[in-house]
């Protein structure tokens, strides 16, 4: 009798999620209110979203995104200056094969435009995302096209690590191609110098510890730091930061980055008061805290570079490559300037980096779009740049040999030889929680005493953030 | 009356649809109706669905009642930031509207008065952004090596030690300071004017019957004025309460010199919060609606003295 009941109560369940799921396609209904109804009708979570997803895939087969059938493109980006000039470069050949024209609109707030763009229903045909974390929130709010449909997938998996594509996709496909990677595991130096002042390069924290306090007691400067970018300030600490919990609690980093653990856990305090450890370092950086929170992140690596030098050591990713040969034209790589792998701190997590890298995702479809896409993802494409310098491919087809220096090539060796790659992990986090670590942390490098107010803060905005 | 007559011939026979005053106001409603609709479309809508958002979450998908409100005027952040309007209220407008008045009374009495007010009002013909760019340089710091901005080089030639002045304590001071820069010189101009418009022989009965000139200016220049210093004073307060760009490009609101507008930009298109946003601008507009009422209610006793 309870088993009648039971297969009576199930045919009706079905016939309701069958109303459910039609009102979901043909009327529009919010995903919350579907979620909502979907659950009282007793279903699990995870089995909405499957259904969900499953809703999805039907009524976007043709793809609900505004199209554009034209022959030109718009494309938002951060890129501005030199970095344009280059992806200009690479645009060049697909514009005299294709006859598409690409508008490129450059701007430093690319959430904020986005935000605007697509409160207005107007979005680029293509952006270019400084990080993935946005892309993911894009592609859950239905704004992204997908590459699977048109895509040479196969080739896709050739030429992209499986993690890369993995952080690129989305309920399964793929909505993003990583073009311009950075390796964050690099300390920049002066080789002249080390060389000069017999200093060796270090292997672990407590030797770079070591060289620090032995470079300050000679009454110079060890390092040089600066955080200051507009409304971003703080970034570059957060990455020294990011790659210090890489290097020390490799294990526990994923769970950081989805806030499983939280900012008061012991890892982060310790990867924050490894940070503290050069940033509040007795005589390690010239006129600190202030300096630090003053001085702009590029101009900050040139010290090391000066003659006399205003300091030994600079970290921040392989990108700085750009600003010392665009400061000093005349300096040799490899003799004149140089980077060394960050040091290890905890030998299980040995040869540990955190990357970065920009998203080419898709807001409208087309075949003009498709066409950009694919070209874009192609290692013929990248290695335009490649030759041009200061761009690191994801493309695994980009021949090492087309990159410009040795310095460019080892840090390219480093990062695919690398056997523990992290995404660097403030661009994963929601956008309230990634300004919050930038502010906290510039607090911190002010005031070493803030760290647990700081921590409890970010934590806070943490919980109302991670929806 | 002119009018029935005119209209006598077309309406004989019938009767009018409406009378006389239904007319009339039907006529006055034709007339205003654009500009109520302006207002409604531009005006009323946005207030309205602004205070409707500011009591829901992020997404505009749960009511939350005030718990925006209560998150504002709880949270250390905000908080920060309501200090910092406040700062920028009191020592922008003070600061403007006084030295607006004592530089137009100042340049009253010297022969070059057109060309020391050209350079005094020539800031503002500068965008805000402009303003902030160019003080960025002025207060430009660095740790070791040569001062390239003006205000450190100033200093370190006098022998002191230069300062990070956009980090440290007073920060916020080194902002209100571009803005008085940018302001004074209108303060000044409007002030100048009303200045002109002091009859003389006043002034000269004043200085016979032998009041000092500081008097001359606390008890008959300043009252005479006074309509003028208000308007002056109630636009500056308005603008401060506004203030944004100075902030975003010079410092984006770290370093606790974050104000009301900046953080409003960052909860909408940064974080995507609909409701902390709204709230946010709701706190600005209750803020200005005392300013408002005070400015019309000021403006109609003007009126009626005409």
């Amino acid at each position: 009798m309870a088993h009648m009941d039971q297969l009576e109560e199930n045919a009706s369940q079905e016939a309701a999620i069958e109303d459910l799921v039609a009102d979901y396609q043909k009327h529009g209904v919010s995903r919350r209110a579907f979620i909502q109804r979907a659950v009282a009708l007793g279903l699990s979570l995870s089995a909405v979203s499957a259904l969900l997803a499953a809703c999805g895939s039907t009524t976007s087969s043709g793809s609900n995104l505004p199209t554009n059938n034209t022959k030109t493109l718009s494309l938002l980006t951060t890129w501005g200056g030199e970095e344009q000039d280059s992806f200009k470069a690479v645009v060049a050949p697909f514009t005299q094969q294709t006859g598409i024209k690409v508008d490129i609109t450059a701007t430093r707030d690319v959430n904020a435009q986005l935000t605007i763009l697509l409160k207005g229903n107007n979005p680029p045909d293509i952006a270019i995302l400084p990080n993935p974390g946005k892309m993911q929130e894009l592609a859950a709010q239905h704004h992204l096209l997908a590459f699977n449909s048109f895509m040479d997938m196969s080739q896709i998996r050739n030429d992209y690590a499986s993690s890369w594509i993995d952080l690129g996709s989305y309920n399964g496909k793929l909505y993003a191609i990583f073009f311009k990677a950075a390796n964050k595991g690099t300390v920049w130096y002066n080789p002249t110098q080390f060389q000069s002042n017999n200093y060796t390069i270090p292997a672990t924290w407590q030797d770079m510890i070591t060289l620090s306090n032995n470079i300050a007691s000679s009454g110079k400067y060890p390092w040089s730091m600066g955080v200051e970018s507009g409304a971003a300030s703080g970034w570059p600490s957060a990455d020294w930061v990011a790659q210090i919990f890489a290097n020390q609690s490799a294990n526990k980093y994923d769970d950081w980055v989805a806030h499983k653990i939280p900012w008061t856990d012991a890892s982060v305090k310790n990867a924050f008061q490894y940070f503290g450890q050069i940033a509040h370092g007795n005589h390690y950086i010239n006129g600190a805290p202030q300096s630090i929170l003053a001085t702009n992140f590029q101009p900050a690596s040139f010290l090391p570079f000066n003659s006399p030098p205003g300091a030994y050591m600079y970290y921040l990713g392989d990108f700085t490559e750009g600003f010392i040969t665009t400061q000093f034209p005349k300096l040799k790589p490899e003799t004149d300037f140089n980077f060394f792998s960050f040091p290890t701190i905890n030998d299980q997590y040995k040869g540990a980096i955190t990357v970065g890298a920009d998203v080419v995702v898709a807001m409208r479809d087309g075949d003009s779009i498709h066409q950009l896409v694919k070209y874009l993802a192609t290692a013929d494409a990248q290695a335009i740049w490649v030759k041009r310098g200061g761009f690191t491919a994801v493309n695994k087809s980009v021949p090492i040999s087309d990159y410009p220096d040795a310095v460019s090539q080892a840090s390219v060796k480093m990062l695919t030889a690398a056997p523990i790659v992290k995404y660097g992990a403030g661009d994963l986090m929601p956008a309230q929680v990634q300004t919050a670590f930038w502010k906290g942390l510039l607090t911190y490098i002010q005031d070493a005493g803030q760290l647990d107010t700081v921590l409890s803060n970010i934590e806070s905005t943490a919980v109302s953030a991670y929806h | 009356m002119a009018i029935t007559v005119a209209r006598e011939p077309s309406a004989q026979g019938k009767r009018p649809p409406f009378g006389v005053k239904t007319r009339e106001a039907l006529i006055a409603a034709i007339w205003i109706a654009p500009a109520v609709a302006f207002v409604v479309v531009f005006l009323l809508y946005p207030v309205i669905s602004t205070l409707w958002t500011s009591l829901f979450n992020f997404d505009s998908t749960e009511f939350v009642g005030l718990a925006n409100f209560q998150k504002i005027f709880t949270s250390p952040g905000t908080l920060i930031v309501l200090r910092n309007n406040l700062i920028w209220l009191v020592l922008g407008t003070m600061a403007t509207v006084a030295l607006g008045l004592i530089i137009a009374v100042l340049v009253d009495r010297v022969r070059i008065e057109s060309a020391a007010k050209a350079a005094i009002f020539i800031p503002m013909a500068i965008s805000f952004v402009g303003a902030g760019v160019i003080w960025k340089f002025v207060y430009d710091y660095n740790a070791g090596g040569n001062q390239i901005g003006l205000l450190n080089a100033f200093i370190t030639r006098l022998g002191f030690q230069p300062q990070a002045w956009l980090v440290g304590p007073g920060n916020n001071i080194a902002l209100i300071v571009v803005y008085v820069w940018m302001w004074t010189g209108f303060c000044m101009v409007i002030l100048s004017a009303a200045l002109k418009g002091v009859p003389t022989d006043i002034l000269e009965a004043a200085r016979v019957d032998g009041a000092g000139e500081l008097s001359i200016f606390f008890r008959i220049i300043v009252p005479m004025i006074s309509p003028t210093i208000a308007v002056v004073a109630t636009t500056m307060i308005i603008n401060l309460l506004k203030i944004f760009d100075i902030v975003y490009v010079m410092t984006g609101g770290n370093f606790n010199t974050s104000v009301v507008a900046v953080e409003f930009y960052n909860q909408l298109l940064i974080f995507n919060d609909n409701g902390i946003s709204s709230a946010l601008a709701v706190v600005l507009l209750v803020a200005i609606v005392p300013i408002m009422i005070y400015n019309i209610r000021r403006f109609r006793i003007q009126e009626a003295q005409r």
